[in-house]
C-alpha cells in the first residue's frame, strides 16, 4: 500500500471516529453494537485503528456504488462486509455470460437478471444487517442526496464525467478506479 | 475508585481481546477494567492484546486488571 493510500486509510478511520462523536477520552457513544454485530466484525474491531464509534459511523454511513461490474463488486462486497449501513448499487445493464469470469458477484443463474439486483441480492446474503437499494438505471445527480460518498466503478468516460461534477456539485467526497486491460489506478 | 468489570469466559478468542477493547474504550483514562478469563488462550491473549495497546496490566489468577491508558 503506497503512503498516500495509507494517509486516506487513516484519515477515513479518524473521520469516521470523528464523526460517531467519540475522541478517545470523551464521553461514551450514544449507541452501541449489538452481540451479533460484535462477533461479525470481530476481526476488524480488535484492529488497534478500529473502534466501537468507528464502526458505528460505518452502520450510519450511506455510500454509492456506480456500476456493479468487475470493480464494482469487489467494492460494494468489502463495503456490504465492513458494515456501512446502506449501500446504493447503480447500474443499468443485465447480466451477460461474458462478465461472470471476473465480476464476481454475479453467477450463471443470473444471466439475464439486472445487474443492480442480482448485486443487491448477494449483498443482502453477506451482511443482511445492512440496506441496499438497487438502481437498475444509469446515475443520476438525484441519486447522491443522502449519500456520504461515491464510488465511481464505471466503465463510460460519459458516466465518470457525470459523476464527478454531480459530486463536485453536492460536496461528496468521490473515490475512483479504473481499470483496462491487465491495467489499473 | 472501584474497577469496572467484565466477564469473558463465555467467549473464545478473539472475541475475548475484542470485548476487552471495545469495554476499556468506554472508559476513560485511569480508570480500571477487571476482566474475569478462562484459563489459557484468553488468559495469555487478554493481558498481551491490552499491554501492547499500551495499556497497564496485571495479572492475578484468572482476573486481568488493565488501567486504561
Amino acid at each position: 500500500m503506497s503512503e498516500d493510500r495509507r494517509g486516506l486509510l487513516r484519515g477515513l478511520v479518524r473521520s469516521a471516529a470523528g464523526q460517531a462523536g467519540a475522541p478517545q477520552g470523551a464521553a461514551p457513544p450514544p449507541a452501541s453494537l449489538s452481540d451479533a454485530e460484535i462477533e461479525r466484525y470481530s476481526r476488524q474491531l480488535v484492529l488497534p485503528e478500529w473502534s466501537e464509534a468507528a464502526q458505528l459511523a460505518l452502520r450510519e454511513a450511506s455510500v454509492l456504488v456506480v456500476g456493479a461490474g468487475a470493480l464494482g463488486s469487489p467494492v460494494a462486497s468489502y463495503l456490504a462486509g465492513a458494515g456501512v449501513g446502506q449501500l446504493g448499487i447503480v447500474d443499468p445493464d443485465d447480466v451477460e455470460i461474458s462478465n461472470l469470469h471476473r465480476q464476481t458477484l454475479h453467477f450463471t443463474p443470473d444471466l439475464g437478471v439486472p445487474k443492480a439486483q442480482s448485486a443487491a441480492a448477494k449483498l443482502r446474503f453477506l451482511n443482511p444487517e445492512i440496506v441496499v437499494d438497487p438502481y437498475q438505471a444509469r446515475f443520476s445527480p438525484a441519486m447522491l442526496e443522502g449519500v456520504d460518498l461515491v464510488v465511481d466503478c464505471s466503465d463510460f468516460f460519459a458516466t465518470r464525467y457525470e459523476v464527478n461534477a454531480a459530486a463536485c456539485a453536492a460536496r461528496t467526497p468521490l473515490v475512483e478506479g479504473g481499470v483496462v486491460g491487465l491495467s489499473g489506478s | 475508585m472501584a474497577a469496572h468489570r467484565l466477564d469473558v469466559t463465555d467467549v473464545t478468542c478473539p472475541l475475548t481481546c475484542v470485548r476487552t477493547k471495545l469495554a476499556l474504550e468506554r472508559l476513560a483514562p485511569g480508570e480500571e477494567l477487571a476482566v474475569r478469563c478462562r484459563a489459557g488462550e484468553a488468559l495469555e491473549n487478554v493481558p498481551r492484546s491490552a499491554a501492547e495497546a499500551g495499556h497497564d496490566v496485571a495479572v492475578e489468577g484468572t482476573l486481568v486488571r488493565i488501567i486504561r491508558r
